[in-house]
């Protein structure tokens, strides 16, 4: 089994050694911190994608059951599931440099804001969500790229998804600071 | 028994190789033409033709330039999708001069389609008059529709688009976003249009829930009415349209959003128009024309589509308003490609799409000497 998937398995902000699968030790050093953090992010931003597909689809759902008597239960869920494996990949795209980035600038801002490293970042994928749909749909041929994002209702809710990707990171990497 | 089989399957292959079969030359008869968008035809043959970007050209039948005007249309807002559409002559040119011309009026943050009646006299443009504003006026350049056609009783239909952001309002009888509507030449509103007194509905209304129409014609042998429309991500669609159906933009929809999320939980919903014939993935139709022309005999009755996204003239084989087979030509070209019509010689007119466009004349490919 590699290591990465390995570590996986583990808990992240776990102990300074780790073990393989076939009993070695490794040194939980520098190298492996970075690798920790790279987990970390990298399961931020599929959560946070992933919780904001099912969020947008609440939204065109809604909007459609606005206009008809009933949409089926059934078709519901097949509509969350389907926007989870079809959606997913594009809001992926969006969110990874956006937390990035956010979490980045809540790194620099740390200690000239006087806040919390969770709060910091928390506000700025909160902002930088909001300022990457301002750019992709000024940007992009049409005036908005994700529907859901048509309202402020619904830009917030994506952007809260940001958010909510940001504090996963800070608090699955909480230890290693 | 295998014989008859493999005979069944012989004549069935040259069946559909029927329309392989017809050869065509094609000739450029204009380029350097800026985003060319609609073409009409003058009692002489000679050609109107609009850019996009807000000019009026007067060809000659073997496409030199005659005339370019900028209309002094009343608020034209040329961006993206948005500026001089169609132009259509009714049958009533000949006596009046008259045409009209559809065109996306107002700006950034408030536009909408707008409809005016122009005389062309003396290669000029006079007497511009706004007939009909679709309601209400949307943010973003995109989905306008544009395109007309003069029915048998004098009366145009007028498509429209649902302004991308607005797609709901497709489904709102209330305003046009989203609709096709007919109109008399003078922009009043006939008294026997589908929902004319009905309570809640827009008057001009013909039909409901479309996204963005831009190719509509009339079989004028059995007087079937077809348009196409833009899907989203698929579900680019070919209908027959009946006047005061609702064709389930965004309910019912093969359609997904670019971002690859669902439009819609629904394919089909009750009381809703299924299409006659879909595109998926989406060719993005821009134009339409039925063929009935003297060149191509055994092209008659059959649909010629321009496709955007497809870069390709989607040729459709009809029988009983319903589609037998569909070929592609032109894909030599690799363009994007606007519109397409039948000239009064019977030859396919067709204009391709870009900033550099070409109006191009498909005829019969001449025998070969040998």
């Amino acid at each position: 089994m590699p290591v990465s998937l390995l570590l996986i398995r583990c808990r992240l902000n776990g102990k300074n050694m780790q073990t393989t699968s076939d009993g070695k030790s490794i040194s939980d050093g520098k190298g492996i911190s970075k690798l920790k953090k790279l987990l970390a992010f990298a399961i931020a931003v599929v959560l946070a994608a992933a919780l904001g597909s099912i969020v947008q689809s609440q939204f065109n759902l809604l909007a459609i059951a606005a206009l008809v008597e009933q949409v089926p239960l059934r078709g519901w869920l097949y509509t969350i599931w389907f926007d989870l494996r079809s959606f997913t990949p594009t809001l992926l795209v969006i969110m990874a440099p956006v937390l990035l980035l956010a979490l980045f600038a809540g790194q620099m801002l740390r200690h000239t804001a006087g806040l919390s490293r969770l709060w910091l970042a928390v506000g700025c994928s909160l902002a930088g969500f909001l300022l990457a749909l301002w750019a992709i749909n000024n940007l992009a041929p049409m005036p908005t790229l994700i529907a859901a994002t048509r309202s402020v209702q619904g830009s917030l809710a994506l952007a809260l998804c940001a958010a909510a990707g940001a504090a996963i990171y800070v608090r699955l990497t909480r230890i290693s600071d | 028994m295998k014989n008859i089989i493999n005979i069944a399957s012989l004549l069935l292959l040259l069946g559909s190789l029927k329309v392989l079969a017809v050869p065509y030359q094609l000739t450029t008869l204009a380029e350097d033409l800026n985003y060319p968008w609609s073409l009409a035809f003058l009692p002489d043959n000679s050609m109107l033709l609009t850019e996009r970007t807000g000019k009026l050209k007067h060809l000659s039948a073997a496409g030199e330039l005659l005339a370019a005007v900028a209309p002094g249309l009343p608020q034209l807002y040329v961006a993206a999708q948005g500026g001089l559409l169609e132009v259509l002559l009714p049958d009533t040119f000949e006596q009046n001069q008259q045409l009209l011309l559809s065109y996306v009026c107002g700006d950034a943050d408030a536009n909408t389609l707008c409809l005016a009646t122009a005389r062309w006299q003396q290669q000029q443009l006079t007497d511009i008059k706004l007939i009909f504003k679709a309601e209400p006026y949307r943010q973003g350049a995109a989905h306008y529709g544009g395109r007309m056609l003069q029915l048998p009783d004098g009366s145009i239909l007028l498509t429209l688009g649902d302004g991308f952001d607005y797609r709901e309002q497709a489904q709102n009888p209330a305003n046009h976003l989203g609709k096709i509507v007919r109109l008399n030449p003078d922009g009043s509103i006939p008294a026997d249009n589908p929902f004319a007194l009905q309570g809640g509905y827009a008057p001009q209304i013909y039909s409901l829930g479309h996204r963005n129409v831009q190719g509509i014609v009339l079989d004028r042998v059995t007087q079937q009415l077809y348009s196409h429309e833009h899907g989203p991500r698929g579900g680019d669609e070919l209908n027959i349209i009946v006047p005061g159906q609702n064709y389930g933009w965004p309910v019912a929809t093969r359609g997904i959003d670019y971002t690859g999320a669902r439009v819609s939980p629904f394919r089909q919903y009750p009381g809703m128009v299924e299409p006659i014939w879909h595109w998926s993935p989406s060719i993005a139709p821009a134009g339409m024309t039925l063929y009935q022309g003297g060149l191509f005999l055994d092209w008659q009755g059959d649909l010629f589509i321009t496709a955007l996204a497809g870069k390709a003239l989607h040729q459709l084989v009809m029988e009983n308003g319903k589609v037998v087979t569909e070929q592609l030509l032109l894909t030599e070209l690799n363009s994007r490609l606007r519109d397409v019509r039948t000239g009064p010689d019977g030859a396919l007119y067709v204009l391709t799409d870009s900033a550099s466009g070409k109006l191009l004349r498909l005829t019969p490919a001449q025998p070969s000497g040998d």
